[in-house]
């Protein structure tokens, strides 16, 4: 009896963790088979991947579908009259991903060492601001927007864009700010004492102590303006970014793009920087990162 | 003292400026420019702006009740808020699996979190194609992914399945920073690894929760289920959320047509806002005690 109770006891610690490593696994598997699925379509030609949509091809491999999606994958400007290629869409990709990166992550550090490291009453109603944005839904407000980047003159331009996405509004301030307020101040102090400055404290001593966690979001947030599609889209007409070049071209319907095999060479193109970048920084991107606090 | 003070304040201005000029600009300007427009007439053929009194509100109404375009918008936008829900849970569950430290951990995380950093459109590209042509040859069915009744369960996958690294990345942290020590007194205590998590993980974690939570109701008129990946500016109208929507005819407006799309925001932000806030207070008074 004894024994049974106890082979319970530890069926219901095991099969609870059974069921989520199962159940995370076909998550993995998954997304792995997809990407292994992509490449070998990529490599195939038309009628290899109707007659066989699964698996690598049987024969020869196709590597001049690369070729190919990377000379079709053109988006045209000023009704048709401009093609712009690849190369210039990786160009404007990094230029609106590394310049917002940078300005958003940069912005919502110097917000959060500001409201937490001096005790004025702004520092607290930005913070109320920031977790009240968070919940506080402003639906529909993309007309007004476009409407208001045009009225200054920052429409369709990469300045106006990293201006636009220069928040301090979102989680990244929370985390920054958790950081800079449960940072010890004892070596601030000394600085200060010794008659450093507060830009010299913030640039000679928080920021290389925060440098991790501000390398750690401006990768995230790099990706993310990397994927983005929608707002260049909207608000960087004249300069389309490769994920944009990739929607463009993922809906295109010229012969020979509108190729499966082509359409998706064009996204393992589109996928494989990024994939570089989640390999290089992989223990930092999936390194544990805090938004709130846990209960004391 | 006093100089020191004077110092730090000008430090502190000088460090607030940016960010509050980029908030009054994109924050408290657009959503106040957006509520006007909603007021707002836009004359086409001599470019002249008026006041529209309530006339866009009603042109929003009838849109959003009587529109056959927009008669699928309401269920799949619920239905898509409840699914978020549901990943959002499965996200916290992932994570426990992972804070704990459980075999291959890591490796799972590293394919969770994935396909959140990859492109979305390229990832849309892939799973389209996979979902038409590869997943008939695998299991030997006629119909696609993308055809007939499976599309909607298959597009709110996707989204569950995309949107799980976020969750997973944030709660992750947030659990590993809980005291090991707890852990282990509660393992003395002979605390199962589910009751572990109910007593001791989800408590201390519920404010990170609460967050998340508030977020989905936040978004409930936002999400777009990844309509736009798929299918840009042609999804079939049976598969519509508002986010969707708002966004495709924000994309394809003319000035014209900005003043009726921004009543439109304005009253969903009417709903959503005060159910957003109320949720957060409910669900912060009734949250478990960690103690």
């Amino acid at each position: 009896m004894k024994s049974f109770r106890k082979k319970i006891k530890k069926s219901a610690e095991v099969l609870p963790a059974i069921i989520l490593f199962l159940l995370m696994a076909a998550f993995f598997l998954l997304v792995f088979f997809l990407l292994i699925w992509g490449l070998s379509v990529s490599l195939k030609s038309v009628a290899q991947f109707r007659a066989s949509p699964i698996g690598f091809p049987e024969g020869e491999w196709h590597f001049e579908n690369y070729f190919n999606a990377f000379k079709s994958f053109n988006v045209p400007l000023h009704g048709g009259r401009v093609e712009v290629g690849l190369l210039a869409q990786y160009g404007y990709s990094l230029l609106y991903a590394l310049g917002g990166a940078f300005f958003a992550t940069l912005v919502s550090c110097v917000t959060a060492y500001a409201t937490a490291r001096f005790p004025f009453r702004l520092g607290k109603i930005v913070y109320a601001i920031v977790v009240i944005a968070l919940g506080l839904p402003i639906v529909g407000a993309l007309p007004s927007q476009l409407r208001l980047m045009s009225l200054l003159g920052l429409y369709d331009s990469f300045f106006g864009i990293w201006f636009m996405q220069a928040s301090f509004l979102g989680v990244y301030f929370l985390i920054f700010h958790a950081a800079f307020a449960g940072a010890p101040k004892d070596i601030s102090e000394a600085a200060e004492i010794d008659g450093a400055g507060n830009l010299r404290i913030f640039l000679e001593i928080a920021l290389p102590l925060s440098g991790k966690l501000f390398f750690t979001v401006m990768i995230i947030k790099f990706i993310g303006f990397w994927n983005d599609y929608q707002t260049p889209m909207l608000f960087l007409p004249s300069f389309p970014t490769a994920a944009y070049g990739m929607y463009y071209f993922f809906f295109d319907t010229r012969t020979t793009s509108a190729w499966p095999t082509m359409k998706i060479a064009g996204a393992i193109l589109l996928l494989t920087p990024v994939f570089v970048v989640f390999l290089l920084f992989q223990k930092r991107l999936v390194g544990d990162l805090m938004l709130g606090g846990i209960k004391e | 003292m006093h100089t020191k003070k004077r110092n730090d304040l000008i430090f502190y201005s000088a460090m607030l400026a940016f960010p509050l000029l980029q908030f009054g600009i994109f924050y408290i300007a657009v959503n106040v420019n957006s509520l006007v427009m909603a007021f707002e007439r836009y004359d086409y053929t001599t470019g002249a702006i008026s006041f529209a009194g309530f006339g866009q509100f009603r042109q929003a109404f009838y849109f959003l009740f009587r529109s056959p375009e927009l008669s699928a918008a309401w269920k799949n936008t619920l239905l898509l808020f409840v699914v978020s829900l549901f990943g959002d849970g499965l996200g916290v569950l992932f994570s426990y699996y992972i804070a704990k430290e459980k075999p291959l951990a890591n490796l799972l995380k590293i394919g969770i979190v994935l396909p959140t950093l990859l492109s979305a459109i390229a990832m849309a590209v892939l799973f389209k194609y996979f979902g038409e042509r590869a997943f008939p040859a695998l299991f030997h069915t006629e119909e696609g992914l993308f055809s007939g009744n499976a599309v909607l369960p298959v597009l709110l996958f996707y989204h569950v399945w995309m949107g799980l690294g976020t969750s997973v990345l944030v709660l992750s942290g947030t659990m590993s920073a809980i005291p090991k020590s707890l852990s282990e007194e509660a393992e003395l205590d002979g605390c199962t690894f589910m009751k572990e998590f109910f007593c001791i993980t989800l408590p201390m974690i519920y404010p990170t929760l609460v967050t998340f939570l508030v977020i989905d109701i936040a978004g409930i008129f936002v999400g777009q289920m990844g309509l736009y990946h798929f299918y840009a500016d042609d999804a079939d109208p049976a598969l519509f959320t508002f986010g969707y929507y708002l966004f495709r005819e924000a994309r394809n407006a003319t000035l014209a047509e900005y003043p009726v799309l921004a009543a439109m925001g304005a009253l969903f932000t009417l709903v959503a806002a005060p159910l957003a806030l109320f949720s957060k207070k409910l669900l912060l008074r009734l949250g478990p005690s960690a103690d």
